[in-house]
């Protein structure tokens, strides 16, 4: 019994002295402990480190998987002869795709950040403002399929514009437009007040001070969003597959079906037969690296800016 | 005293006569600029500003215009609770879609976030910088690979295991469905819980460790119950993130019309509310009882973004709320 009590006794008094960790807490009444502080901890932060690497290993599988079949499929004709010679060519889906992301960004730029400039600068609040930007920042959130919806109900249906590349356009642009608006806005609003204010004493107007001074400042952010929408357009699928994604053999008009990456490999992946299998995955490959650098060049453009906001 | 409090209440009195005089000088000035140039800049501004809201009032206006005869003429009840979808005899009945999208994100759910949640502790608290540096943006950059892709990586590896291990007639089951979907939306959890984490005030953590915790026991009892409401909005996005999923889903989840039996088997095909929209989108009559409960279908994933977002929001603000105030 009391050597049992010296052990105890012992062991507090090595954990005081040691680290001196437990001095406060060892004059507190205390539940019974299964391990003593330091070591619970040594096996907990095992554990989440182990979940760390856990998720590393599983996310590093996934692309390893695409990268060594899609390399194992992947062939320049793929990418350079046209379908007619060379059967399962994605040439024009990759054209597509390009045109496709060009189009819908040079239609929802431009609203984009019109509307971005008016709710910063121009707005003065409001209930309808507030509904407004509510709506905004919900409707970026809304899940793409209900764009394809909105988009072949809208475009394709009811404005006539068919299965087209025009109703892509539109409806890509409908999808990423609350994410520019909402990304110009943060820039915006990142402009220190001073530069405004600045412009302002020197007399200049409220429409150049935005042109020449808050809108270069923010054209960093701006830029940033620009880019991840784009990254955001190149691999859906979703919003595009009924308002005319489909395989073709080439580009033939803007007012026709079109090829896109995400759609050809959807619709190789349901149909095709198996043994196109690694082409298919050399899609898959191709559309990451696509999107993948969008996202790397938005982060250089990001990290530039801060180093420029740092130095000045 | 009470000459010093004079000269106090006095003082004020002159600046703002200073202010006065400045305003009334420049204040014309800058006026009568802006007057001089009638911009039309402005004009083309407010013209495409007023478009761009137009679209996104059109986008919300229309949906719920179209989905409204599946109340008025179907029954909202009718919709909502029928449990079986036969466009050719007329039914519309979405239980099986609902059951099917709560089944998936669960078991999604259940897998990503006790794990993502340790990995965004992991990386705030303890990780050594050079990790940190290297892991968030790996994981972020991992968050921008399109759901098509995840969906086809899904097809020919999960589904064939699944089948194998099961030994199911298909591997296009609400498990494989809810695989994909949890690594699909690891990295969002991951990514918001660590700024979660990292936004609780440096001072906690130096008390907790002052008064002789150790990191682990600080990072328990002081930094983790801090971050909890950030913790759960990143738990929540996730949640809305993989009930609008779609194309994933679409190709690994199976899309069969019915509810399982029993109704939480997850070795069964279910079919997704996303899918439902996806796989009778094409084949619907303008106008006809099917269109509008598609986009039956699309207002409800916008309510459910709805709810989400106002949730998440008041989440975050309550969290911003409490670490400003304590």
């Amino acid at each position: 019994m009391s050597t049992e009590q010296e052990k105890k006794e012992k062991i507090d008094s090595r954990i005081t002295s040691s680290n001196g960790i437990g001095s406060t807490f060892d004059q507190l009444p205390r539940r019974k402990r299964l391990m003593q502080p330091k070591s619970s901890q040594k096996a907990m932060f095992g554990m989440l480190a182990s979940s760390a690497v856990l998720i590393f290993l599983v996310l590093l599988a996934v692309l390893l998987t695409i990268i060594i079949n899609g390399v194992r499929g992947f062939n320049f004709k793929l990418i350079f002869l046209s379908p007619r010679d060379y059967r399962y060519s994605y040439r024009p889906a990759i054209f597509g795709t390009i045109l496709i992301i060009l189009g819908a960004v040079a239609i929802a730029l431009p609203l984009g950040l019109a509307a971005a400039i008016y709710l910063t600068e121009y707005a003065k609040g409001g209930i309808i403002v507030n509904l407004i930007s509510q709506g905004i920042s919900n409707l970026a959130a809304v899940p793409s399929i209900v764009f394809g919806v909105f988009g072949y109900a809208f475009f394709t249906l009811a404005l006539k514009m068919n299965k087209s590349m025009y109703a892509g356009w539109f409806t890509l642009a409908c999808m990423i437009l609350p994410t520019i608006i909402r990304t110009s806005e943060e820039a915006l609003k990142n402009v220190p007040n001073e530069y405004r204010e600045g412009s302002f004493a020197l007399g200049v107007t409220k429409w150049r001070t935005i042109r020449h001074i808050v809108l270069p400042a923010a054209l960093p952010g701006i830029s940033t969003g620009v880019i991840l929408s784009l990254g955001r357009a190149a691999g859906e699928t979703a919003a595009i597959l009924f308002v005319g994604g489909a395989i073709v053999p080439g580009f033939i008009s803007f007012g026709s079906k079109f090829g896109a990456l995400p759609i050809q490999l959807y619709l190789m992946a349901i149909s095709a037969p198996s043994d196109t299998r690694f082409i298919q995955w050399s899609i898959a490959l191709v559309l990451i690296i696509i999107v993948f650098g969008f996202n790397v060049s938005a982060i250089i453009v990001r990290n530039r800016s801060e180093k420029k906001q740092g130095r000045s | 005293m009470t000459s010093t409090n004079n000269q106090a209440t006095e003082l004020p009195e002159i600046q703002n006569a200073d202010n006065l005089e400045v305003q009334e000088e420049s204040v014309p000035v800058v006026l009568a600029i802006g007057k001089q140039k009638p911009s039309w800049q402005r004009i083309v501004l407010l013209i495409l500003a007023s478009l761009s809201i137009i679209i996104v009032v059109l986008i919300f206006t229309y949906t719920i215009i179209n989905g409204f005869p599946i109340i008025t003429e179907y029954g909202l009840f009718k919709f909502l609770f029928g449990s079986s979808w036969k466009p050719t005899a007329e039914e519309y009945g979405i239980l099986h879609g609902i059951v099917g999208t709560l089944l998936v994100v669960i078991i999604a759910m259940v897998v990503a976030v006790p794990i993502s949640v340790s990995c965004a502790i992991y990386i705030s608290e303890i990780a050594p910088t050079p990790i940190r540096n290297f892991l968030k943006p790996t994981v972020e950059l991992l968050a921008s690979i399109p759901s098509i892709v995840y969906g086809f990586f899904g097809l020919f590896t999960f589904v064939p295991a699944v089948k194998f291990i099961f030994k199911l007639p298909t591997g296009e089951t609400a498990l494989s469905g809810g695989l994909i979907l949890a690594i699909m939306v690891i990295p969002t959890i991951v990514s918001i819980a660590d700024d979660a984490i990292r936004a609780v005030p440096q001072t906690y953590r130096e008390g907790s460790l002052a008064l002789g915790a150790t990191r682990w026991q600080t990072i328990r009892k002081i930094v983790t119950p801090a971050a909890t409401s950030g913790i759960f909005a990143a738990v929540i996005l996730a949640f809305g993130r993989a009930i609008g999923e779609t194309m994933a889903v679409l190709m690994i989840a199976g899309g069969a019309p019915e509810i399982p039996t029993p109704f939480f088997n997850i070795l069964s095909p279910v079919d997704p509310l996303t899918t439902i929209i996806a796989r009778e989108l094409g084949e619907s009559e303008k106008g006809g009882m099917q269109f509008h409960a598609i986009f039956g279908v699309a207002v409800v994933l916008f309510v459910i973004t709805f709810l989400i977002n106002v949730i998440s929001d008041l989440v975050i603000k309550r969290y911003a709320k409490k670490l400003r105030g304590a």
